[in-house]
């Protein structure tokens, strides 16, 4: 209740969380509001540029590209957002195991996370979607595979860490029981640092995502998708230059809006803010002091 | 003209109520100035804004520092950083951080030369070894080859002074330098700053909250409190005549060796044996089959009333807190033995050992990281009686509010975070904690050292008191001979993992016997007593030599140290009425003399 609460008075936070809503609800709703059918190819249209009729321009093949933009963030986002959340899940589970039970488990643990990173994510998840084929499906599972070894490994070094603070020794004293401790002690003061590292990665799953659907392994034409229509655009650079910008646009926005709703959804679960300081995104420091010179220049109003 | 002046200056942090204000002192060559306060008191934050090293967002809204004569807020950066260093230098609390971990300190040291004079490499480092001889370092060569981790607190922080020191600044500005050693070693570090002020007309102001160092010191004392100026006087006006209540408060907040009688600690009944530790050693591996292994306890033997406060003493590193961590379970012994109402931990199984645990309670010495940022004090002080009673919530309440008030809290803080409690207040939930479950034994390992002087003193009368209400039984863990004094039934003496001296700590001040704790007595300074003397003792216990010898560990700093002395290892025996003490001399002594009373500190 007392996040909750914190949460509720964080006028950041609140922006940032109506905007991802508001995101969800367009791509959920795309097919009310798309003005095109995103696969209706029309010859009469082709690489036209922002109009009434197409508020974002039409691409190569004459689709209407904010009709494809709207129903490409069900597969972009989805399978963006569900292989983070799977990767931080399996990752810091792992990475929680290893770091507090220490020995023959860290070992093993970490060596397989070891032989994991020595590959270059990318082969290996084309190697994975070549053997299993393609499909959301496929392709998640193939994301999933490779990437939770980067949160397994910080994890774990921030267990280390936190498991000796005088506070576990305490709660040992108290009679907690392992899970009690892992799970009411380590864990809540692990998650601040790694939702940040989370976020983060959403961005940049939706790019692996584009790069994987450029090799034609990702989603399958004619199915619109955020990266692959990107990579489409950049053919189109010089003559039609809003099939680059606009999947561009959304895309970043994306990122920068994860990014900021990980910072403001770590300073809210670290009631003493010791973790603000470091790791503060620069676009969430530059926010920060804009609110800072705002409330400054009130007072000053006020006096 | 005075060598510094500054006049109401005013410090703020961000815009908000100032953290300094309206500061005015000055000083002249060759004077010490002390800053005296407690924490929050601003006492940093103006030596800080004298060198422009405010950190964040701090910033100086008024008044002048003259340095000279030169207004040093009117200068430029590149004038600034050419008078930091060369005209004025800093010493900071803890050496350790204040060096760079990865590179040697002659390196450093070298480098910090180069930036200010035009040297090459070998007049550089004769410089600095000439320096680092004059504090005291005997071997310069060698402290010139070591990484900062590989010397000793002590050794760091005269490095640190040494390189300060080298530019011949007329200016040294020293924040709490003493503050992180011990005691036997602060007494040396003050007695190099003193040296310095006699011998280079250095003048020296020195933030500290231990007022019996900066009585010794100062020529000057400024009392602060909460960003203003108390006081300002000569050290006999501020001493002696002290006028604000607030400087009369930390006056008599300095813990004292010397107190009345009845204010001391009597014997304890010692009918029923509570805790037996015998004949442990504890003994760490090695990382690297190179390196020794190290034996942080050696051979410890002793045991523990009901009822009693049994105080262990001895400076960092003398195995005091491994012992702690041993008798809560932490780690077992590597040999001996430790029993608690005659069981041992490591025989029990683990829902026995589970249970043990209820029945021995810690207090750590830093309060805030005793608490998991993310749980309520409420949370914090419900987690034991969930654990081992199962109460629920309501009726925890109940037990839960006893404790708050003895300890002196009001029930609003259990919806708090501990971050809005200050460090005091936290370390009164920790103890009401560690009572609550009724245990046989609380260990309190420096339990009120990261506490503002007045703060302790509180809290070591709340231990007491608590003791006497509830029959407590505790062991008290401190470097603080006066403070462990004030708690204790019983005194043990540590150095270096071994027992030295077991006794009454009523006798302390008049019996000890063995010359470490001699050495300990010697180094508290007290706020009233006579400087002369002071410089004696100074003089005489500077040596502080830490080589190993295959006899008793203390021989090389001893002052009566014979050949025996360095190759047998004397046992701790009786050596009068309930006093046992490991020193061959004093077992000489008292074989010779019938059993009386060796020579004592006094």
């Amino acid at each position: 209740m007392y996040y909750v609460k914190r949460a509720l008075h964080d006028k950041k936070f609140m922006i940032m969380l109506c905007i991802t809503i508001a995101f969800v609800l367009l791509t959920i709703f795309a097919g009310a509001i798309a003005p095109h059918d995103p696969i209706a190819q029309n010859y009469d249209a082709i690489l036209q540029p922002p109009s009434r009729e197409y508020p974002f321009g039409t691409d190569a093949v004459g689709r209407c590209l904010l009709s494809r933009l709207l129903y490409g963030g069900k597969t972009s986002l989805v399978i963006a957002i569900v292989v983070t959340l799977l990767m931080a899940v399996i990752g810091v589970v792992i990475g929680m195991v290893s770091g507090y039970f220490g020995g023959i488990v860290d070992t093993i643990l970490m060596r397989v996370t070891d032989m994991l990173l020595a590959f270059p994510h990318i082969v290996f998840v084309i190697a994975i979607v070549a053997v299993l084929g393609t499909g959301t499906r496929n392709l998640i599972l193939a994301m999933t595979v490779i990437s939770w070894t980067m949160f397994a490994r910080v994890t774990r070094s921030l267990v280390i860490t936190i498991k000796k603070e005088d506070y576990v020794e305490q709660a040992r004293l108290s009679g907690a029981s392992k899970p009690a401790i892992m799970f009411r002690y380590i864990v809540p003061n692990v998650i601040p640092y790694l939702i940040v590292l989370i976020t983060q990665d959403i961005g940049s799953n939706l790019l692996t995502l584009a790069s994987l659907s450029l090799l034609g392994l990702g989603s399958q034409p004619p199915t619109p998708e955020w990266g692959f229509m990107l990579s489409e655009g950049k053919r189109y650079m010089q003559t039609a230059p809003w099939m680059l910008i606009f999947p561009g646009m959304v895309i970043l926005i994306c990122v920068i809006i994860f990014n900021l709703l990980g910072d403001s959804l770590r300073d809210i679960l670290d009631p003493r803010g010791i973790t603000k300081r470091e790791g503060t995104s620069f676009l969430a420091r530059l926010l920060s002091r804009r609110d800072r010179k705002e409330k400054e220049e009130h007072e000053e109003e006020m006096a | 003209m005075s060598l510094l002046e500054v006049k109401n200056l005013t410090i703020s942090y961000g815009g908000g109520a100032p953290a300094a204000k309206d500061v005015t002192f000055s000083l002249e060559p060759g004077r010490i100035l002390s800053i005296v306060g407690e924490s929050g008191s601003g006492k940093s934050t103006v030596i800080r804004g004298i060198l422009g090293l405010l950190s964040g967002n701090g910033q100086i809204t008024g008044g002048e520092i003259l340095f000279d004569g030169k207004d040093l807020r009117k200068l430029s950066k590149r004038q600034m950083q050419k008078l930091r260093g060369e005209d004025i230098a800093m010493i900071f609390q803890d050496a350790g951080l204040a060096m760079d971990p990865i590179q040697t300190i002659g390196r450093q040291f070298v480098e910090y030369i180069q930036t200010h004079k035009d040297l090459s490499n070998s007049a550089a480092k004769d410089l600095a070894k000439e320096w680092l001889l004059r504090m005291n370092l005997n071997d310069p060569q060698r402290v010139m080859e070591s990484y900062p981790f590989e010397l000793s607190g002590g050794m760091k922080q005269r490095a640190a002074i040494a390189m300060a020191m080298a530019q011949n600044p007329k200016l040294l500005l020293a924040d709490e330098p003493t503050s992180a050693l011990d005691v036997t070693v602060q007494a040396q570090v003050v007695y190099e700053l003193q040296k310095l002020t006699e011998q280079y007309d250095t003048a020296i102001i020195m933030v500290t909250h231990n007022m019996g160092v900066a009585s010794y010191l100062s020529h000057d004392i400024l009392v602060m409190k909460t960003g203003e100026v108390v006081e300002y006087g000569s050290r006999e006006q501020v001493i002696f005549q002290p006028q604000s209540d607030y400087t009369k408060m930390l006056l008599a907040a300095v813990p004292k060796l010397e107190r009345p009688e009845e204010e001391l600690r009597g014997e304890h009944e010692r009918n029923e044996e509570l805790l037996a530790v015998k004949n442990v050693v504890k003994e760490f591996a090695a990382h690297h089959k190179k390196q020794k292994g190290v034996v942080a306890v050696n051979g410890a033997e002793f045991s523990l009333f009901k009822g009693e406060c049994l105080g262990i003493v001895g400076e960092s590193g003398c195995g005091k807190s491994t012992l702690a961590r041993m008798i809560i379970g932490s780690y077992p012994p590597t040999e001996g033995e430790i029993t608690l109402q005659g069981k041992q931990f490591a025989d029990m199984r683990a829902k026995e050992q589970k249970n043990f645990r209820r029945h021995v309670q810690m207090v750590f010495q830093n309060p805030i990281s005793s608490f998991s940022p993310r749980m309520t004090i409420g949370d914090y002080l419900y987690e034991p009686l969930k654990n081992y009673e199962k109460m629920s919530r309501s009726r925890a309440r109940e037990r839960i509010e006893k404790y708050m008030t003895a300890v002196g809290l009001p029930m609003e803080f259990l919806g708090r975070h501990p971050h809005e409690l200050s460090g005091g207040q936290l370390q009164r939930v920790v103890i009401a904690r560690a009572a609550l479950l009724e245990p046989d034994l609380i260990v309190c390992d420096e339990a009120t050292s990261a506490l503002d002087v007045s703060i302790q003193n509180q809290v070591a009368d709340m231990l007491v008191d608590l003791q006497r209400q509830w029959h407590l039984s505790y062991m008290f863990i401190g470097h603080d001979l006066a403070l462990v004094r004030q708690v204790s039934h019983r005194i043990i003496v540590m150095y270096r993992g071994e027992i030295v001296e077991v006794m009454n700590s009523k006798d302390l001040t008049t019996d000890a016997a063995h010359p470490y704790t001699q050495v300990l007595l010697e180094a508290v300074f007290d706020v009233y007593e006579d400087r002369e003397e002071r410089r004696k003792l100074l003089e005489r216990n500077a040596n502080d030599s830490r080589e190993d010898v295959p006899g008793c560990k203390f021989a090389p700093r001893c002052r009566y140290a014979t050949e025996r002395c360095r190759e047998e290892d004397p046992k701790l025996r009786e050596i009068g009425e309930e006093h046992f003490a490991a020193c061959h001399r004093l077992a000489g002594l008292t074989a010779a003399e019938g059993g009386a009373g060796p020579e004592t500190g006094k």
